[in-house]
């Protein structure tokens, strides 16, 4: 912790209050955890909290601020990171706020002259521009002034979309979208969740196919899209990419039914129970709740009683993984 | 404000259609609701409903002196009102809850302003010349579809829990009449509530109809039908409402049978409920927004 | 300076329920029978700035309603069209000079709007509103259905496509008796006071609002005989738009 002290060479103050227990710090998440009663806990601070006492020598990052006396205050309720010097706090409740690369789920707003406005969940709406969207028949050429007039036809209004963020252009913090792979397009015949984007874990895979044939795309943004598995067709997956409105009204969307729809069902409210009682969404915690909710019908998932036996399983197993990095991080010579 | 797009839409009728909505509930499934009464102290009776933590209404009731109604000089008053608070949803602001309010309030008052629901003649003070206005103030704090029959059983467990303080009259020597209200807290007389009802809504998506619709629900609904329902399995009232589709009277007889049925078995639940909250010690209840 | 000497008179409320609002006869205090309109009448084309208008009577119940548009609007897209509605009772159209209730008026012009709308062919003016004012001038009951009717005389004398005419009839209990098209008195004693609006080419309720307690069957009976007098109305109706347009 050497890269903390500051001139006086005096140990960086760390969060007072917290300040009896053990202070450890997860490397892989840069997450400021403590200890309490042998209980691994992350650091949650609130606006105005005090996190580092003399801090001329950090880095003030996102959700924290800098006061007159030169201590580093928190902005938002959130938790602690920190990586190297820099400071932040990640709010657990705000806003999405985007990075490039990401998978996102998202529903078009408006159209404006060469451009779709998407709600991402992020402060304010994320922008794709006729130019980053794959046509109809995935042809590949220059757009036309036609193609601006058809853009209604691609994605119209309060569409759901699955696409990547491409860039952040400007410096008001919105960000560019694309959809210019087979993976990306429009969402058909499936159920929309929207949850904290917090929740929503980073894994490598934000498609996700479970064995009994429901397909869920987690967007980084907290926004949740659950379907059925399409049977994979290569050619058509090379030939033609995702949906837009153009293409859908051409194959009549299959209607799910009976168990498929019933599977649908059990996801999103798995998801709902996970949220309730805040824990992170990936498909291990999905299935966790799943498993445990075996035998009973899916409504009753949703009754306040039932979520928090059936998220038991889950919130077990993120008890247990932040042991084990607990362990990683002791044995990593600390 | 909520949106759905037309593919989402699909999905959801299909699913009606089906008998297995989104949440896994069948079309005549209710949300399982929560009621909590005697929350605010400012009130003679007040009341909180949530549908499954989504819709979130509070009633207060509160009781007044004053003039009655010229045209039923011996009865009590009823003064309702419901206002879809702006923390509930952006497109409340303003002059956007304003058709909302009228319609929800209009549905509550045709409800309750009935000879039989409330028995009116005891809440008259002195024929002509004083009532109890009872006013019925309703919030809407969430909105997650179906608040008309949230509020309907909200403001049934707000007048259930309302206290009108005892009083007495007397004549003035000049011929004038002279209340005084009791001070003592624990004097009072409750409402006959027995046979106040509760609404069921029906919404009709596609060719059926399904209860306490979800706000996504209520986006693919083409009319909506709500009918009030008393112990006695008597209809008080009916509002229908949607502006996408009519209703074949037949089919309309259907729907006030279904409604009928279901409210009975509501309203024994929300019985039940009551009796057990007014027998709970409110007094150590702390945390009010759970 | 004299100033008037005014007392501060209240009028001596007397009530004016009568004794019996069904003879012996089986005819009401006003001796029609219990399903027997008020004399009806009806035109259209009144108002000459609207694009389309229309005036209902019946007897002591008068509306008037004039229809605007399509005209644009500043809203959000939308590929179908709405329709707006207005309803007024003019503050000397009951006994008692009527204050200001906006809350009634709002009420009311939403159940207007959607007993009319359902009958409206939306589809064929994107982006527009169709408005529609309709104004009581004299309340003796029934005023909410006679709006209604007026509103779809007044659409239709406008030229919007339409899928049907929408017919509108009130009912109410009195003496255990069933009664459509009440007066004021009959309407303010009465119980279950109900007002159904129907298209009867396409056989469909397009609104309907009731309060007061009733048991289960007379609620039947109340729909039953509403429709019936929907239908006979709107072939009143269909009678006065095919003679007016003659004219």
């Amino acid at each position: 912790m050497s890269g903390y002290k500051d001139d006086s060479d005096e140990e960086m103050n760390v969060n007072q209050i917290e300040k009896d227990n053990e202070v450890l710090l997860d490397r892989k998440s840069h997450v400021q955890m403590t200890k309490t009663n042998g209980r691994l806990q992350v650091q949650i601070v609130t606006p105005g909290e005090l996190i580092v006492k003399n801090a001329s020598n950090a880095l003030c990052g996102h959700g924290t601020f800098r006061d007159d006396q030169d201590q580093l205050l928190s902005s938002v309720c959130g938790i602690v990171e920190r990586v190297n010097k820099l400071i932040s706090v990640r709010p657990l409740r705000a806003r999405y706020p985007g990075e490039v690369g990401d998978v996102v789920v998202g529903r078009i707003t408006e159209i404006t002259g060469k451009r779709w406005k998407v709600d991402i969940q992020a402060r304010q709406d994320a922008v794709m521009l006729l130019s980053s969207v794959n046509l109809p028949g995935g042809v590949q050429r220059r757009k036309t002034n036609e193609d601006q007039l058809n853009m209604r036809s691609v994605f119209a209004e309060n569409d759901l979309i699955v696409a990547e963020v491409h860039s952040r252009p400007n410096r008001d913090g919105s960000l560019q979208l694309q959809t210019r792979s087979s993976r990306y397009g429009k969402l058909e015949n499936g159920v929309f969740v929207r949850v904290y984007a917090a929740l929503v874990k980073r894994c490598t895979q934000h498609f996700h196919t479970f064995d009994f044939g429901v397909q869920v795309i987690l967007g980084n943004n907290g926004y949740i899209w659950i379907t059925k598995k399409t049977p994979v067709d290569e050619n058509k997956q090379k030939s033609m990419p995702f949906y837009t409105s153009a293409d859908a009204d051409k194959n009549e969307a299959e209607v799910i039914e009976g168990k498929d729809r019933e599977n649908i069902c059990r996801v999103r409210n798995a998801i709902l129970a996970l949220q309730s009682q805040f824990l992170p969404i990936y498909p291990a915690t999905i299935l966790d709740v799943i498993e445990m909710s075996k035998g009973m019908e899916s409504k009753e998932m949703t009754l306040p009683d039932i979520t928090p036996l059936i998220t038991k399983n889950a919130t077990a197993r993120i008890q247990k993984k932040m042991e084990e990095e607990d362990m990683e991080v002791v044995e990593g010579g600390y | 404000m909520i949106k759905i797009s037309p593919s989402e839409k699909q999905f959801l009728i299909d699913g009606i259609k089906q008998n297995m909505r989104t949440d896994g509930r069948s079309r005549l499934d209710y949300r399982a609701f929560t009621v909590e009464t005697g929350l605010v102290a400012q009130t003679n009776g007040s009341a909180r409903v949530k549908l499954a933590n989504n819709t979130d209404v509070l009633v207060g009731v509160k009781v007044e002196i004053g003039d009655p109604d010229p045209d039923f000089p011996d009865q009590g008053r009823l003064e309702v009102r419901v206002e879809c608070s702006p923390s509930a949803s952006p497109e409340f602001e303003g002059r956007g809850a304003e058709e909302m309010n009228a319609i929800l309030s209009a549905m509550l008052r045709n409800m309750l302003q009935n000879a039989r629901t409330v028995d009116w003649a005891s809440l008259c003070i002195s024929p002509g010349k004083q009532c109890w206005i009872v006013y019925v103030d309703c919030l809407v704090l969430d909105s997650a579809g179906n608040l008309f029959d949230a509020l309907s059983i909200a403001t049934k467990s707000a007048l259930f829990n309302t206290k009108v303080p005892k009083i007495e009259v007397m004549e003035t020597s000049s011929g004038q009449t002279e209340i005084e209200v009791s001070d003592d807290p624990s004097d009072f007389t409750r409402l006959s509530t027995a046979s106040i009802p509760i609404s069921v809504t029906l919404a009709k998506v596609g060719s059926r109809y399904i209860v306490d619709p979800t706000i996504e629900e209520e986006l693919c609904m083409e009319s909506r039908v709500t009918i009030a329902i008393n112990s006695k399995g008597n209809i008080c009232s009916i509002q229908k409402g949607g502006v996408s589709s009519g209703i074949n009277p037949s089919e309309f007889n259907k729907m006030l049978q279904h409604a009928r049925k279901i409210g009975l078995v509501l309203l024994k639940e929300l019985d039940a409920l009551l009796d057990k909250e007014e027998n709970n010690d409110t007094s150590t209840k702390i945390g009010f927004a759970r | 300076m004299y100033a008037p000497q005014i007392k501060s008179v209240r009028p001596l409320q007397q009530s004016d329920k009568p004794s019996k609002f069904i003879g012996d006869d089986g005819k009401r205090i006003d001796g029609r029978s219990l399903d027997e309109f008020r004399s009806v009448f009806m035109r259209t084309g009144m108002v000459k700035q609207a694009k389309g208008s229309a005036y209902i009577e019946l007897n002591n119940t008068k509306v008037i309603c004039s229809a605007y548009g399509p005209r644009q609007t500043n809203n959000e897209f939308s590929d179908k069209g709405m329709l707006n509605c207005d309803f007024k009772i003019a503050s000397f159209a009951s006994k008692q000079r009527r204050k200001k209730t906006r809350d009634e008026d709002k009420e009311f012009s939403i159940y207007m709007r959607d007993a009319l709308e359902i009958s409206v062919n939306l589809d064929k003016f994107p982006k527009s509103v169709v408005d529609v004012y309709a104004l009581v001038l004299e309340d003796d009951g029934s005023a909410l259905a006679a709006a209604i009717m007026c509103g779809s005389l007044a659409l239709a004398d406008a030229g919007i496509e339409l899928y049907d005419l929408v017919g509108a009839c009130s009912a109410i209990k009195v003496d255990s008796h069933i009664v459509i098209d009440p007066s004021s008195t009959e309407q303010k004693y009465g119980v279950g006071a109900i007002t159904c609006a129907h298209m009867s080419n396409l056989n469909e309720i397009t609104q309907l609002t009731e309060a007061g307690d009733v048991e289960y069957s007379t609620m039947v009976e109340f729909v039953n005989m509403c429709v019936d007098g929907c239908r006979k109305m709107s072939d009143k109706m269909r009678q006065t738009l095919a003679t007016e347009h003659l004219k």
